[in-house]
C-alpha cells in the first residue's frame, strides 16, 4: 500500500452507483473522481454517512439521473 | 464443544475470501450484504422505481456527458468485471445467509455430534448472567452494540478482518485491532471477576 493512493469508499460493496460504473469504460470517470481518493465528497457517501437513503438515481455529484424506462414490449 | 483445527479453519475463510473476490469481483462482507438487503427493503417503502440495467446506463451516460464533456463518453474499453451485475439479487444475499447456517452446521457435524442447544450455556457467561432474563439482556445489548459499531467502522469482521487487513487497509487493521483487543482485553476482566 502506498499512502493514501488505494483509499477507496468504505461502501463500495454495496453501492449500486458503483456497480453501474464498472458496467462501462466510460462510466470509470466518476469512479476515478468520487469513489477513490475523493470520496468523501461524493452525496451518496455523505447521506449514507448520516444515516439517510441513498436513491438509486443519485449521482455522486449530488444531481438526480433522469431514467426514462422503456415500456414493455 | 470441539472445533475444527485452526489451520483448516484458516484454509477455509481463505478459500471463501478468494472465490468470493473470483467469482464476484468483490471483497466479502456480511455487514454489507445486510445493509444491501436493508436498503433494499428502505427503498421499496419508499416506492423507489425497480430500474433495468440498461435504462440506467443511458441515463448515465447522457449524465457523464453533460458533467465531464463529450470526450469523456468516447468508448473506452470495458473492464473485465462488467460481467458481474452492478448489483447482486437479493436471492444472491439470502443464498449467502443460507450458505453461513449450512456450513456452520456442517463444520459442527464434522467434530462432533450436533445437538440442539436452545440455551445460553457458554460457561463463563453462564456465570455472570445465570441463563435468566439478565443473560437475553446482554446478548441483546451486545449485539446492539456490534451492529452500532459495524456501522461506525464501515464494516465487520469479515469485511475488515478477511477483507480489509490482506489488503493492508489502514482503517481494516485499525478496526480489526480495535474489536480483536477489545474482545481479548474484556475476556480478560470476566476471568479476573469470576
Amino acid at each position: 500500500m502506498s499512502g493514501t493512493a488505494n483509499k477507496k469508499c468504505p461502501h463500495v460493496n454495496d453501492c449500486p452507483m458503483f456497480g453501474m460504473f464498472t458496467l462501462s469504460g466510460t462510466l470509470r470517470i466518476w469512479q476515478d473522481n468520487y469513489c477513490h481518493d475523493e470520496y468523501a465528497r461524493c452525496e451518496r457517501y455523505v447521506r449514507a454517512q448520516r444515516g439517510e437513503i441513498v436513491p438509486k438515481t443519485l449521482m455522486p455529484n449530488g444531481k438526480s439521473l433522469t431514467v426514462v424506462t422503456k415500456p414493455a414490449p | 464443544m470441539d472445533y475444527l483445527p485452526f489451520w483448516a479453519g484458516g484454509i477455509a475463510l481463505t478459500t471463501v475470501v478468494l472465490l468470493h473476490y473470483g467469482l464476484l469481483h468483490s471483497q466479502i462482507g456480511v455487514s454489507g450484504r445486510i445493509t444491501a438487503l436493508v436498503n433494499r427493503v428502505r427503498a421499496k417503502a419508499h416506492h423507489e422505481p425497480e430500474l433495468s440495467d440498461e435504462d440506467m446506463l443511458a441515463a448515465l451516460r447522457a449524465m457523464t456527458a453533460s458533467e465531464f464533456g463529450d470526450d469523456a463518453v468516447a468508448e473506452t474499453p470495458t473492464p473485465a468485471a462488467s460481467v458481474i451485475p452492478a448489483t447482486l439479487p437479493t436471492s444472491s444475499h439470502l443464498l449467502f445467509f443460507g450458505g453461513l447456517v449450512l456450513g456452520g452446521f456442517i463444520a459442527t457435524r464434522a467434530v462432533s455430534a450436533f445437538q440442539w442447544t436452545p440455551t445460553l450455556s457458554g460457561a463463563l457467561f453462564t456465570r455472570f448472567a445465570d441463563g435468566g432474563p439478565l443473560a437475553y439482556l446482554m446478548l441483546f445489548g451486545g449485539g446492539l452494540l456490534v451492529g452500532v459499531g459495524t456501522r461506525m467502522s464501515g464494516g465487520c469482521t469479515s469485511g475488515h478482518g478477511l477483507g480489509g487487513v490482506p489488503r493492508l487497509e489502514r482503517g481494516s487493521l485499525l478496526a480489526t485491532a480495535a474489536f480483536f483487543g477489545a474482545g481479548i482485553a474484556v475476556s480478560v476482566l470476566m476471568e479476573v471477576l469470576s
